[in-house]
């Protein structure tokens, strides 16, 4: 099964557009439905069928055994494709690949049995919502049944069923599904767009779990004893205040997001089975932040519970948010260690990609805890993309001498979920230069357009005086510009170019390009006369210019 | 369709250079249709269709129909997808490999495609039918029908020219195929216990079907 592909034997798919990801992706998901269809129908022939060599034809087992003889590990090619289009949504070097918490690993588990069933008696007197204990109740009995059933579906269904709560992640979208967050999603005000979507097509796509209850109650009960903190994990952290806490326990939210008021509600309920932080015992408080934004601005905290294990909060932490911007978000959850004297310790933390969150469920639900997982950047890695075409006419190729010199042509075309430094909406612009050339009439920018995070550009630019060699020395350098009434700031850029570090002979800081927009510029000089098209991370790092 | 009751599933996987009519003539194998517009196949797609095998005994009495459940996967055919495609090799029981008549060069890659086969297939020697497509625009023509031939012989493969547009030969490629399939699986066992078949498909009628001069036992070389 997929998970059992190498990660070497992974395929580099990082060419792949969202778009083109989640085509495929779909593919792929009817390509499962099949599968799981079949091996019902060989499961059945394996007990009814005596002949062993009518079985192996009946089953496909004769192209399997053949197969196996050349591909060791007998995997099909969608999992290997499907696994590799899942690690290519991990930013590289920030992730450890076997360590996601990405929504669509998360076992949203089933009730935590604990000796407290059927009382709802707590360390420090507080009482629970009556719904909350009715809710909580009937779990424990028929968690045991469900179990077993959901260990007999195929492991295909294994992410339908730890993932009640939530759409199945991109990977198995369904076909209905609304489109990508990063496609262009139509702010209530920006009559820029031409399509029609509502600024709530935003919003993650449909649930496929008709019984939100039922089937958390199928998922498998995982153990609560997550994994510790392993010492290499520790090189990992940027953070100082990390501790030698072991991860433990469990953590119970719920989410909403309130339209009228642009906020997103973050009900924190409880903890259960926490570790020991010291001193046999835990004084722990719950920490939010809406990644990729790990600012101040961004964190919230609940108040700290004094002596316990098993906390109970009940607190809701609020983001004033625009719903367009949620899908771009990851909300981090950690439990902490208060020490009055020393520094907090952490406690573990659940991170949930809110693109593949469904906003119709605002009830509760429980997550395990994972030891600390990601590099926690200060400064954002990217803020959004650029939806750019390029097209190089080479001198003569027009017919009748024309056009006299080579041409550059550029069409910057939109912007896509932008972040900018800001909560709320920005106006943006773009700036346009083909290095080496950094004068002003190499300098082009387009429009400045209003209260848009997916703003629509459209414009287009001819650079001229190139000839074909000339492109392998330059470098046509795109920034994105939040603009304000007496400044500007960038949010980031894109750099295409051959990315060989120098121009000309002499080494250049510009000729940067990373290996996608590298990819784009090769194209581009190898397809003369057609258009190149390319949508590509902006870039916070890009190499600054002397 | 989708719900288990068939006897085989078996995979194909229709590849060759971007245009040369890959989807097309799925297209018109599943529904009947073709449609003229180039839209380029993202990756990779597939479509399936139920179809029955059925022999004859020599009495002319139809034996029983073996139940035939084709998943028919379309690969891209542009270079930049090449390594995902390649992936999906491995899961095909057969291929179907197109150029276009009115294309040298497609005909000319044709060579290479194979290679590909030989190295990232199940193995070094799977079934493959080869298909000059778009017979219907002859008067664009850049590849002789010898030539094709000559190729195909020379890997000892079945040649047909097919067009998509207008049905010529598309059933008959991927029954060929199909037959060429059973014919194997019956070699993997001891037991020839499968009738020598002649394909009809149930559900729509193509063209194909009206004119039913299909040779038993011959596998359309």
């Amino acid at each position: 099964m997929a998970q059992d592909i190498d990660t070497d034997a992974l395929l580099d798919l990082s060419f792949l557009t969202e778009e083109e990801q989640e085509a495929i992706v779909e593919v792929l998901s009817r390509d499962s439905r099949l599968r799981v269809l079949e091996e019902g129908r060989i499961s059945k022939l394996r007990e009814s069928v005596s002949d062993p060599n009518q079985l192996k034809i009946l089953t496909g087992d004769w192209f399997c055994d053949v197969r196996s003889k050349r591909h060791r590990h007998n995997h099909f090619g969608s999992d290997l494709v499907r696994a590799s289009i899942r690690r290519k949504k991990k930013p590289k070097g920030e992730w450890d690949p076997k360590r996601s918490a990405h929504v669509g690993d998360l076992e949203v588990i089933s009730e935590p049995a604990s000796e407290e069933e059927g009382t709802f008696e707590v360390p420090d007197g507080e009482g629970r919502l009556p719904g909350e204990a009715a809710h909580q109740l009937p779990q424990p009995m028929e968690t045991q049944e469900n179990t077993s059933q959901a260990s007999k579906q195929e492991p295909e269904d294994k992410a339908e069923t730890t993932n009640p709560f939530y759409p199945l992640n991109a990977e198995e979208a369904e076909p209905d599904t609304d489109p990508s967050p990063d496609s262009l999603v139509t702010e209530q005000s920006n009559e820029a767009f031409q399509n029609g979507q509502e600024a709530g097509a935003g919003s993650p796509p449909k649930s496929n779990s008709a019984d939100p209850v039922n089937k958390l109650m199928s998922s498998s009960v995982s153990s609560l004893s997550s994994s510790t903190l392993s010492g290499s994990m520790m090189s990992l952290y940027s953070d100082s205040d990390v501790g030698n806490v072991e991860v433990r326990g469990c953590i119970q939210f719920a989410l909403q997001y309130e339209a009228k008021k642009k906020e997103l509600q973050i009900r924190v309920i409880q903890c259960r089975d926490l570790a020991e932080a010291k001193k046999q015992r835990s004084d722990p408080y719950v920490k939010s932040y809406l990644l990729p934004d790990k600012s101040n601005h961004s964190k919230r905290k609940t108040a700290v519970k004094k002596r316990s294990l098993d906390p109970i909060f009940n607190e809701t932490l609020k983001y004033k948010i625009e719903q367009a911007e949620l899908p771009g978000r990851i909300l981090n959850l950690s439990v902490w260690h208060h020490d009055a004297l020393g520094r907090n310790l952490f406690m573990g933390e659940v991170e949930v990609e809110l693109s593949a969150w469904d906003w119709s469920n605002t009830g509760p639900a429980w997550f395990n805890l994972q030891p600390r997982m990601r590099v926690l950047p200060d400064v954002l890695s990217s803020r959004g993309k650029l939806l750019v075409a390029l097209k190089f006419i080479p001198v003569g190729t027009e017919g009748a001498g024309l056009p006299p010199t080579g041409e550059l042509h550029i069409w910057v075309k939109a912007a896509q979920s932008l972040m900018p430094m800001r909560s709320g909406s920005v106006d943006t612009f773009v700036q346009c230069y083909v290095l080496p050339d950094d004068s002003k009439t190499s300098c082009q920018k387009t429009r400045v357009v209003k209260r848009s995070l997916s703003p629509l550009f459209n414009h287009t630019m001819v650079y001229d005086g190139f000839q074909a060699k000339d492109l392998s020395e330059a470098c046509a350098e795109f920034t994105v510009w939040e603009h304000e009434t007496f400044s500007k700031q960038q949010l980031g850029g894109i750099r295409l170019s051959l990315g060989t570090g120098s121009s000309y002979g002499l080494p250049v800081a510009w000729m940067d390009s990373t290996e996608e927009e590298r990819q784009v510029w090769e194209s581009l000089i190898a397809e003369p006369r057609q258009w190149v098209e390319a949508l590509l991370p902006l870039r916070t790092n890009l190499t600054p210019r002397t | 369709m989708s719900d288990g009751d068939y006897d085989y599933l078996i995979k194909f996987l229709a590849l060759g250079d971007s245009g040369v009519g890959k989807t097309s003539i799925l297209y018109q194998y599943t529904d009947g249709k073709f449609n003229s517009r180039f839209i380029t196949t993202v990756g990779i797609d597939f479509r399936e269709k139920r179809v029955v095998y059925r022999s004859n005994g020599p009495d002319g009495i139809s034996g029983r129909g073996q139940r035939i459940h084709l998943q028919l996967w379309d690969t891209a055919g542009q270079e930049r997808f090449r390594s995902l495609t390649t992936a999906f090799f491995r899961d095909a029981m057969g291929f179907l490999l197109l150029f276009d008549l009115t294309n040298e060069q497609s005909f000319l890659n044709v060579r290479n495609w194979i290679s590909q086969l030989q190295m990232h297939a199940y193995c070094e020697s799977p079934d493959i039918v080869l298909c000059g497509n778009k017979s219907d625009m002859e008067d664009q023509r850049m590849v002789k029908e010898e030539e094709a031939k000559e190729l195909a012989e020379k890997y000892g493969i079945p040649y047909f020219e097919t067009s998509a547009a207008n049905g010529t030969n598309v059933s008959k490629a991927v029954e060929t195929l199909l037959d060429l399939i059973m014919k194997r699986m019956e070699r993997c066992v001891d037991k020839s216990w499968i009738p020598e078949g002649v394909v009809r498909s149930n559900g729509h009628s193509s063209t194909e079907q009206l004119h039913e001069e299909k040779d038993k036992g011959k596998c359309g070389c």
